[in-house]
C-alpha cells in the first residue's frame, strides 16, 4: 500500500470533514477567481475597446458620461454640439477624420444611433480592423444607403432575432415608456460581423434619418439641410499618430483649445476610463476582501477538520510509528493531507469561479454589452495553484507538527 | 548467533522529581531462531523491555544489541527504520487499523519496510492464519482472535528476523489463547523469524521450550532465565 493510498483512505475515513473543508475552500477560491477575473476584464474592456475611438467630441459635462454613451452605448449624452464648430474642429492639421453620430433613441433596449455611413466602411473598432458584413464574420447585408435603412450590431441580432429586411421603430428615448415614432419604419439592410466590442449592442441609421424622423418636428428636419443650425452628439475623431502608434502630442494642444471654448470638448477615452475605475475602486477592493476573507476563514476550517481528524487519528498514526514510519513520514502524511485537500478545493473553486464569470458575463454582456469570457485566465489563476498548496503547506502545518510529536507508546500501548 | 543482546541494561522514568529505575538487566540474550516467552508481575516493566528491544524507546543506560545492529547508537528516525524492515511487533489491543481491511492491514505493514508492498503475499500470509474468506473484512467485522491472527500476519509481511509479541492472547479466553500462540510460533518457525513474547498465561507460557520470569530485585527489575 502506498503513501498516497494512505493518505486517500484518510481522507475518504473522514469525508464528511474532509468534504466540508474541501468545499469551503473551492467556494473561497472561486470567490477570488471570479471577483479578480471580472475586475481583470473589465478593465481590458474599458482600457482596450477605448482605443477604437483616438477621441470623442463631445458637449460639455462629464468627460466620462460622453465616453461611456459614444463608445459604450451607455448613459445619455449630457447636450449637443453644433454641426459648425465640428466641421472647425475638423480642419485641426491633427485630426485625420472625424465620424459624427447623434444619440438619444433606443429599439427593444438596445441603442439606435444615427451616425455618419463612413462609421461602416472606414471605421477601425480595433486597431487595424473594420466592420463586416461577410457571413463567416457573422454578417450579412451591406451598409445603409437610404433614410429608412438600418444595420444592427451582431448582439442586438442575435438578441432580438434580427433578419434582413426585418422593420422597426425607434423610440425616441433610452428609458422604459419614451414614445415610440410611430410613423416612422426603418428596415434592416445589414447584420455586422461580430466584434467583440460594444458596438455589437447598437443599431445604426443614417443621420438624415436622425433629423427627418416625423416626430422630430420641422426645426430638427430642417437641420438635415441647413448645416448652419444642425446639431450633433458628438463624432468619434482619428488624431494624427506618431511613428511608432503613439497619438502626437499636440493632442494635448488641440484639447485645451477646444476644451477651453464654451462649444465642445475633446476627450480621451483612454485618459477618462481609468477614472472610472478610481470611482468603483472602493467596491472592487471590498469585493477582493471579502474574498481573501472568505478564502481565509475556508482555510481556518480547514485546520479545524485537519485537528479534528487528527484527534480520531492519534492511535493509527502510532500504530504505523509502531510499524516502522519515521515522525518525518507521518509528519508528511498530515501535510500532504492538507495539501491535497486544498488542492482539490483549488481546482473545484478554479472550475466554479470560472462557471460564476461565465454566468456573470452573461448578465453583463445583457445589461452593458461588454464581452467577458470564462476562459480568460487572470493573474489570481496563475497563481492559483502555487498558492493553494503553500496554504495546505500552512495550515497543515500545525496539525502535522502534532503528528510528528505523537509518541507510539503514549497512544498505543499499555504498560505492564 | 543472538538476535537479541542487552548488556548493562537500565531504564529510568523520572517520577516526582526522583529517576525510578524500571528495567535493570546487566546481561541478556536471545539466539536467532529461539522462541521465548517472558513472564511476571503487572507493572514489573516486560513491556518496557520489549519497547526497548523493538527501539521504540531508548534506554537510560547500556547496550542493545537486536538482529546485530546497536540500537543505542541509532537516532529514533534510524530505530524506527531498522524496525520497519528487522522487527514485527504485535500489541494486546488496538493491534489494527479500523479503517482498512484486513488485506489493506497487512499491506500497511509492508509499506514502511524498504520491501515493495505485495498484495500476492499479504494474500498467502492471510491464508495461512486461515483469514482467506476474510480479506475484504474490517476489524469491526472480525472477533478478536480474528483481529490478532491479522496481526500476526502483518508482522510476517515485512519478513522481519524477530517478533515481538505483547500479550497477543490478553484478551481471549484459554483455548483460543493456545490456538493462537501456536499458529504464531508455527508461522515463526516457517519464515525463520525468532520469537519474544510476553504473556501472564501459564498455558502460554509453557509451550515455550525457554521461558525467562522477572525478579524484584532492590526496587529494580531483572530477569532470570528458567529451564523448561
Amino acid at each position: 500500500m502506498s503513501l498516497w493510498r494512505i493518505i486517500l483512505k484518510s481522507l475518504r475515513q473522514h469525508w464528511l470533514s474532509s468534504s466540508l473543508a474541501v468545499f469551503s475552500i473551492a467556494l473561497g477560491v472561486a470567490l477570488l477567481v471570479s471577483v479578480v477575473s471580472l475586475r481583470e476584464q473589465a478593465h481590458n474592456n474599458f482600457t482596450q475597446v477605448g482605443l477604437g475611438v483616438d477621441a470623442v467630441l463631445g458637449p460639455k459635462g462629464s468627460p466620462l458620461q460622453i465616453v461611456l454613451n459614444a463608445v459604450y452605448h451607455l448613459e445619455e449624452m449630457p447636450g449637443k454640439i453644433k454641426w459648425t464648430y465640428y466641421q472647425k474642429v475638423l480642419q485641426e492639421p491633427l485630426v485625420v477624420e472625424g465620424i459624427p453620430f447623434c444619440t438619444g433613441h433606443s429599439y427593444a433596449g438596445f441603442r439606435v444611433n444615427a451616425i455618419d455611413g463612413r462609421f461602416l466602411t472606414d471605421f477601425e473598432y480595433l486597431p487595424g480592423k473594420h466592420f463586416s458584413f461577410r457571413p463567416e464574420d457573422g454578417g450579412e447585408g451591406k451598409p445603409f444607403e437610404n433614410r429608412d435603412e438600418a444595420v444592427a450590431g451582431w448582439e442586438v441580432a442575435r438578441a432580438l432575432g434580427i433578419r434582413l429586411g426585418s422593420a422597426f421603430n425607434p423610440v425616441c428615448g433610452v428609458r422604459a415608456g419614451d414614445p415610440v415614432h410611430v410613423n416612422d419604419r426603418i428596415r434592416f439592410v445589414g447584420i455586422l460581423g461580430r466584434t467583440g466590442t460594444p458596438h455589437d449592442r447598437a443599431i445604426y441609421i443614417p443621420m438624415t434619418a436622425f433629423y427627418t424622423l416625423e416626430g422630430h418636428g420641422a426645426d430638427v428636419a430642417g437641420m438635415a439641410v441647413d448645416e448652419q443650425h444642425r446639431e450633433i452628439s458628438g463624432a468619434y475623431l482619428k488624431i494624427r499618430r506618431l511613428p511608432g502608434g503613439a497619438l502626437h502630442p499636440g493632442i494635448m494642444d488641440l484639447k485645451y483649445n477646444v476644451n477651453q471654448s464654451p462649444e465642445a470638448q475633446i476627450v480621451v477615452p483612454t485618459e477618462v476610463l481609468p477614472n472610472l475605475f478610481s470611482i468603483i475602486g472602493w467596491v472592487d477592493k471590498t469585493l477582493l476582501a471579502i474574498a481573501l476573507l472568505v478564502t481565509l476563514l475556508s482555510a481556518l476550517f480547514l485546520l479545524v477538520a485537519l485537528l479534528s481528524a487528527l484527534r480520531e487519528r492519534r492511535r493509527d498514526l502510532a500504530l504505523m510509528r509502531s510499524l516502522g514510519a519515521t515522525r518525518r513520514t507521518v509528519l508528511g502524511l498530515v501535510l500532504s493531507e492538507s495539501v491535497v485537500m486544498a488542492v482539490l478545493g483549488g481546482v473545484g473553486g478554479f472550475l466554479l469561479g470560472h462557471a460564476i464569470v461565465a454566468v456573470g458575463a452573461a448578465f453583463i454582456r445583457v445589461e452593458t454589452g461588454l464581452r467577458f469570457s470564462e476562459m480568460y485566465l487572470s493573474w489570481a489563476d496563475v497563481f492559483l495553484f502555487p498558492a493553494i498548496v503553500v496554504l495546505g503547506l500552512i495550515v497543515g502545518a500545525i496539525p502535522a507538527i502534532q503528528a510528528y510529536r505523537t509518541g507510539v507508546l503514549k497512544n498505543l500501548v499499555p504498560v505492564s | 548467533m543472538a538476535i537479541i543482546e542487552l548488556n548493562a541494561l537500565k531504564v529510568r522514568y523520572a517520577m516526582e522529581g526522583e529517576a525510578l529505575t524500571v528495567l535493570d538487566i546487566p546481561s541478556w540474550h536471545v539466539d536467532e531462531d529461539e522462541q521465548v516467552a517472558l513472564f511476571g508481575p503487572s507493572g514489573c516493566g516486560k513491556s518496557t523491555l520489549l519497547h526497548v528491544i523493538a527501539g521504540l524507546l531508548a534506554p537510560s543506560e547500556g547496550t542493545v544489541r537486536v538482529c546485530g545492529r546497536n540500537l543505542t547508537a541509532m537516532s529514533e528516525a534510524a530505530r524506527d527504520r531498522f524496525r520497519a524492515r528487522h522487527v514485527g511487533y504485535i500489541f494486546q489491543n488496538f493491534n489494527l487499523l479500523q479503517g482498512y481491511t484486513a488485506i489493506e492491514n497487512v499491506l500497511v505493514g509492508m509499506t514502511f519496510s524498504p520491501e515493495t508492498p505485495d498484495r500476492g503475499l499479504a494474500e498467502a500470509l492471510l491464508a495461512e492464519v486461515g483469514l482467506a474468506h476474510r480479506l475484504k473484512h474490517y476489524p469491526s467485522q472480525m472477533s478478536i482472535g480474528e483481529q490478532q491472527r491479522v496481526a500476526i500476519a502483518r508482522a510476517l509481511a515485512k519478513k522481519p528476523e524477530l517478533i515481538l509479541a505483547d500479550e497477543p492472547t490478553g484478551s481471549l479466553d484459554p483455548i483460543r489463547s493456545s490456538g493462537i500462540v501456536a499458529g504464531l510460533r508455527t508461522a515463526c518457525r516457517k519464515h525463520g523469524c525468532s520469537l519474544l513474547v510476553v504473556s501472564h498465561e501459564k498455558d502460554v507460557i509453557a509451550a515455550f521450550e525457554k521461558q525467562v520470569s522477572f525478579l524484584n530485585l532492590n526496587r529494580a527489575f531483572a530477569v532470570q532465565e528458567t529451564p523448561a
